[in-house]
């Protein structure tokens, strides 16, 4: 059967055009060829025209999308970090009233175990299941709606201008959850390049075990903007994934990009129901986790501070800790991280909530309150780099084994853990090196 | 297209003028915001965080870039007045989740919270909405009290 006027693509490319993307200009050509399909085979009836499309004509506008999509996503982490503050300080108060009963068990060993090691550990942590289980609600919510899958589509324009895979956005926006989410995620990219890049760019999305380490340093640092500052380290997370992906497209993974076509669905109130359902699923990860690895991470960490050398309840300076930390203490000293946050940091390898599991332990052993510590031990400067450090850093030894099934190559695996802890460096000490041009 | 299956207005003259008047005022006070943050002017409670200001902004353009179309009795101005209602409640409905928190830990004495003043938490995208339903109910109760008159005007004059 032939058609009249089937419809053809137009290859033929203007002077005017040769300033355009020809990615954007081919995904014109597609949408035209589609557009043309459509009015031969595609009837409107009546009542099409919903809710929906017109609320698209706004969140997917050329202009107002992304700051409209700027808005929810600092909506998310106002509500995650502002509304959680007060559950956070509950939970607080219920492991200072168990302290007081671990505290004065006789034996002195048990008794530090207990109150420095798992309840200054573990217990430390499990402050943060508010807000890690109301940024999980928030994202459910975004996703029940269907905002989610518009605001990959509004960030495809612009991920299309760098080079990018449209699609790439979706498993960053994964990312926010849990990295091992969103490098498994990168299955769904088109092209071996756009996958590669899309998941070594994806452990730069800030994953819900680094909140902990945001909301404490923001909070203790910058109490009055805690809030901003957690969603502006969200958003140089984006910024950091654009920029290296854009890096490693002009260098090392070199592909054309290829246009996104995506069907969005319709916009949906979210049921109570499925939302608070996506978020205990989610959020009860973070305490099996705290349950199991965080637990032994902590008498682990705790073993260290209290053991040294010389033996048991040797001085916290003296401790198995504190030679670890001092031993990588002074390729840190230029960003200002004491080898207390030093030795956080390596066992942030494990896991990015070990950091400040660690931090307590540490501090707790050695008789000092987390909070006072850190504004006794670091500039605001250096608390910034600091989150910055951990923002940019290899998020956990899951995502490397992640990036390990999913790339099938040690040597991927390898640089990407190399070149995440390169760019948290460099972009730490930048902040150290700008910050302090301007602001001290 | 619009206008069938979700009842809009079909005189979009006022609705244009009242979009304009959201627009320009959640302008204004949001730079204002931003201006009394960084104490530009005298700092005003409740205007103290800075990106809030922006927030109010972008609410704004969303709104006044609704004002052409709807002028032009162009249907899809309504959609920017839908989306402008949607993120100035969702600005709104998280400053009062941030109350009823602040609230809760105000109740329970707990320390951070002891000084916690409900007026610094009393912030622009909260009474901004209030004004903006408010005027909008307003609004609807003239419309209709106006059909209402007009109806039995026409019918007072046919009999």
């Amino acid at each position: 059967m032939t058609h009249s006027n089937e419809p053809k693509m137009e290859t033929e490319v203007t002077e005017a055009d040769e300033s355009i993307d020809p990615q954007i200009i081919l995904a014109d050509e597609r949408y035209e060829v589609i557009g043309q399909i459509l009015c031969e085979t595609y009837k409107p009836g009546q009542g099409k025209w919903i809710l929906s499309d017109m609320l698209d004509r706004v969140f997917l506008h050329r202009y107002l999308g992304l700051p409209i999509f700027l808005v929810i996503m600092w909506a998310m982490f106002h509500f995650t970090f502002e509304i959680s503050l007060v559950f956070m300080e509950m939970i607080t108060q219920f492991f200072a009233w168990l302290g007081t009963y671990t505290s004065q068990i006789p034996n002195p060993l048990l008794a530090s175990l207990l109150t420095n090691g798992i309840l200054g550990g573990v217990g430390f942590i499990l402050t943060f299941i508010p807000p890690i289980f109301f940024l999980y609600l928030a994202i459910s919510i975004l996703e029940d709606t269907g905002y989610l899958s518009r605001a990959a589509f509004v960030m495809d324009r612009f991920m299309m201008k760098m080079g990018l895979h449209g699609r790439s956005f979706i498993p960053l926006l994964l990312g926010f959850g849990c990295s091992v989410a969103a490098v498994m995620a990168s299955r769904t990219v088109d092209g071996e390049s756009n996958r590669l890049t899309t998941i070594l760019v994806s452990p730069l999305m800030s994953c819900a075990g680094r909140l902990p380490i945001y909301i404490l340093i923001a909070g203790v640092f910058f109490p009055s903007n805690a809030g901003t500052v957690v969603f502006l380290m969200y958003m140089l997370g984006i910024v950091m994934a654009i920029i290296v992906a854009i890096i490693f497209k002009k260098t090392i993974l070199r592909e054309e990009s290829s246009s996104m076509i995506m069907e969005l669905s319709q916009y949906q109130i979210p049921t109570a129901h499925g939302s608070f359902r996506h978020m205990w699923d989610r959020g009860i990860m973070f305490v099996k986790t705290a349950g199991t690895y965080l637990l032994a991470g902590s008498i682990i960490m705790w073993t260290l501070s209290s053991f040294g050398p010389a033996g048991l309840g040797v001085p916290v300076d003296e401790s198995f800790a504190s030679i670890l930390g001092h031993f990588f203490e002074p390729i840190f000293m230029p960003l200002g991280f004491s080898w207390q946050i030093v030795t956080g940091l390596i066992f942030g390898f494990l896991a990015k909530e070990a950091v400040i599991q660690s931090l307590a332990i540490v501090y707790a052993v050695g008789g000092i309150a987390l909070e006072t510590a850190l504004l006794g031990s670091m500039t605001p400067l250096a608390a910034v780099a600091l989150m910055v450090f951990v923002l940019l850093y290899v998020p956990c030894l899951a995502t490397v084994g992640a990036i390990r099934r999913e790339t099938g190559s040690w040597k991927w695996t390898g640089f990407s853990v190399v070149y995440q802890l390169v760019l948290a460096y460099i972009v730490a000490l930048l902040v150290i090196i700008i910050g302090g041009a301007l602001f001290v | 297209m619009y206008r069938e299956e979700l009842n809009l207005p079909e005189d979009s003259k006022w609705p244009s003028v009242f979009t304009m008047v959201i627009g320009i005022a959640y302008l204004g006070i949001g730079v204002i915001q931003i201006f009394s943050s960084l104490q530009l002017i005298t700092p005003i409670i409740g205007f103290s965080d800075l990106i809030g200001g922006f927030l109010l902004i972008i609410v704004a353009a969303v709104f006044l870039t609704g004002v052409k179309p709807l002028s032009e009795n162009n249907q899809e101005g309504y959609a920017f007045i839908a989306v402008g209602y949607i993120l100035a409640a969702l600005l709104f409905g998280l400053q009062i989740l941030v109350i009823l928190s602040n609230g809760l830990g105000w109740f329970l004495r707990f320390e951070d919270w002891i000084t916690w003043d409900i007026l610094g938490d009393f912030t622009p995208s909260l009474w901004m909405f209030i004004i903006l339903m408010t005027g909008t109910g307003s609004l609807w109760v003239i419309g209709n009290m106006r059909e209402k008159i007009m109806g039995v005007m026409k019918e007072g004059s046919q009999i």
